[in-house]
């Protein structure tokens, strides 16, 4: 996308995830699962992902997969294969339920014997008892600010909305041809074989031009992903990401300026062997942490940490207080609507 | 080159008809990189061998009532392939796969380039075919690159398929009178020009990466 184009861009949605709250419940994926990916051609899609860090992702060592840029040229990249993505298993329930075999009949996948999935490596984490470390790590597609998605496209078929710089693809002109998925180096977007066309989150589009917050947003029973535009300056996002500085895009080093961010885990103590506490360094490796989210992940703890500390001196921070969001509606920037409450019109197709 | 006047079942690709139609053999070349519509495709492409395909065999012929176009060509992804399995039965869902395919090109007027695929005022109209399950038949149009868009309708383009050891054999026909207002023109004594494009899906080739003849070829049609 030209800079021309970009100054065309009147407002940015964006997203913060605060990390230290994330349980890895995976309700967000399976909110999205349901909402927009349960046609045939998209069993394996998850628009919404949460995988364990460290640990290999989904696709399947998708940060080794190239793509994004580097000093503004192209890195090629990867298409991920069937087996990287794993997932879209079928369980036989019936058998299981009624075949009438008892409990010689087990939970087990009807469709052969995956290798890979889309939370495969869960709870895995790295270290050694008793300071091994993980986090959860939820990802959508980021709808970045230099989308390489969309300059990859020879269709012209992906574009930005100059409106909320969501991204977003126009199916009819998509004809499967998947440069996009190539150059998204966030791996991110979804092959339909069923369609031939390529697809990928939307920030959940409808629900915001009714008012209402994303899904996954919305569903998190952790009540850590905030919703709204970057540049309303008296939002929740704008002031974690530019004011405070301690929301930091994942991987700023691909070159395509994402616009989902994250406050990153704190860690808890090491133990030392004989089971006192170590304070000489934190669990989760800075250096680690870094590879994620680049050079200023450390000032974002250190500014994390010095407000925790400020409030147990008896201080207060409204940096802390909204990060705990005390009310619900304060995480989704405006898009409060509860979607049980829109009157749903009937599709035009009649649902077809 | 000739599409003479036949008779017999040159709707099969494999009928013993198409031994009495002239052959023509078109060089293919690789699409030039310059002409990539993305910084993305020009850059990732650039250490990637692409084009695979460098020998298109082609005949036409008519019976009166139908044009028939037979394309035949070696396959890469087919000698990649176990030369027992069914040539229809390979499965293409996965998100890296791309089906072996073929095209041909008809300039409505003088002023459509090969290059550029048409322009505006001067479209171009693309028969394409690719294997899968079901095989894909498509009846494009059009005017530049990145324009390609289903045609009118009303031509009644159809394909058949075959495959012989590595090679694929496909037969595009239409009715000679068809009601699509675009050219081609084909009725007997009318002519016309024709280029080629062919993907190899086993390299990954789709949309401008691709192999192509460089130069429009002559079809003239028996009366
Ligand atoms: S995350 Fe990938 S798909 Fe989403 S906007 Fe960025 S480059 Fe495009
Ligand atoms: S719903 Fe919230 S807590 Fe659960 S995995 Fe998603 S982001 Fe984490």
């Amino acid at each position: 996308m030209s800079t021309q184009e970009q100054a065309k861009l009147e407002h940015q949605l964006a997203m913060v995830f605060d990390l230290n709250k994330c349980i890895g419940c995976q309700t967000c994926s399976v909110a999205c699962k349901v909402l927009w990916t349960r046609e045939e051609g998209m069993e394996h899609q998850w628009w919404a992902t949460v995988n364990t860090q460290p640990g290999r992702g989904t696709p399947k060592d998708w940060e080794q997969m190239g793509g994004g840029e580097r000093g503004g040229v192209p890195v090629p990249g990867h298409l991920p294969s069937r087996e990287e993505f794993g997932g879209g298993w079928e369980y036989d329930l019936d058998r299981l339920f009624y075949g009438g075999k008892g409990s010689a009949e087990t939970l087990r996948p009807a469709n052969g014997s995956p290798q890979w999935g889309p939370n495969w490596d869960e709870d895995q984490g790295a270290g050694e008892y008793p300071n091994a470390y993980y986090f959860y790590l939820p990802r959508i597609c980021n709808h970045c600010t230099n989308p390489v998605c969309v300059e990859a496209c020879p269709r012209g078929a992906m574009y930005k909305r100059p409106e909320d710089g969501i991204v977003v693809r126009d199916e009819d002109r998509c004809r499967g041809y998947r440069f996009c998925m190539e150059a998204c180096p966030y791996k991110k977007i979804y092959y339909n074989h069923v369609r031939n066309v390529g697809q990928q989150c939307i920030f959940c589009l409808p629900r915001i031009e009714q008012g209402v917050a994303p899904a996954c947003a919305r569903q998190c029973p952790s009540r850590l992903v905030f919703v709204g535009y970057l540049d309303d300056e008296s939002g929740p996002i704008h002031r974690l990401v530019n004011e405070w500085k301690v929301a930091l895009p994942l991987h700023p080093e691909y070159g395509t300026a994402p616009n989902v961010f994250y406050v990153p885990p704190l860690s808890p103590h090491r133990l030392a062997p004989d089971g006192s506490i170590d304070t000489s360094a934190p669990r989760i490796p800075v250096e680690y942490l870094e590879r994620l989210f680049g050079s200023r992940v450390g000032a974002a703890l250190d500014k994390l940490k010095a407000e925790i500390e400020g409030v147990r001196g008896g201080g207060s921070s409204e940096m802390l207080d909204t990060l705990i969001a005390y009310q619900w509606h304060s995480l989704f920037g405006g898009f409060t609507t509860d979607p049980a409450e829109l009157v749903r019109a009937e599709p035009a197709n009649g649902g077809e | 080159m000739e599409a003479k006047r036949l008779t017999g079942a040159l709707s099969d690709p494999g009928a013993s008809a198409w031994a009495q139609a002239a052959v023509e053999h078109v060089a293919l070349s690789s699409a030039p990189l310059a002409d990539q519509p993305s910084r993305y495709a020009r850059s990732s492409w650039a250490d990637r061998r692409y084009g695979l395909v460098r020998d298109l065999r082609i005949q036409a012929a008519h019976d009166g009532e139908s044009f028939y176009l037979r394309l035949e060509w070696s396959s890469p992804t087919r000698e990649a392939r176990d030369a027992q399995e069914n040539p229809f039965s390979h499965p293409l869902e996965g998100p890296d796969a791309f089906p072996d395919s073929v095209a041909v090109m008809f300039p409505s007027n003088g002023d459509a380039q090969l290059e550029t695929k048409g322009c505006e005022g001067a479209p171009v109209e693309i028969w394409r075919w690719a294997e899968g399950m079901p095989e894909v038949v498509e009846d494009l149009l059009a005017t530049g690159l990145g324009t390609l868009r289903p045609a009118d309708g009303g031509s009644g383009l159809w394909a058949r398929s075959g495959a012989k050891g590595s090679r694929w054999q496909v037969v595009f026909g239409r009715p000679l009178a068809c009601e699509q207002d675009t050219p081609p023109r084909l009725a007997p004594g009318a002519s016309t020009l024709m280029a080629f494009a062919v993907w190899t899906g086993a390299n990954q080739e789709r949309a401008g990466i691709k192999s192509y003849s460089q130069r429009w070829l002559d079809l003239a049609l028996e009366r």
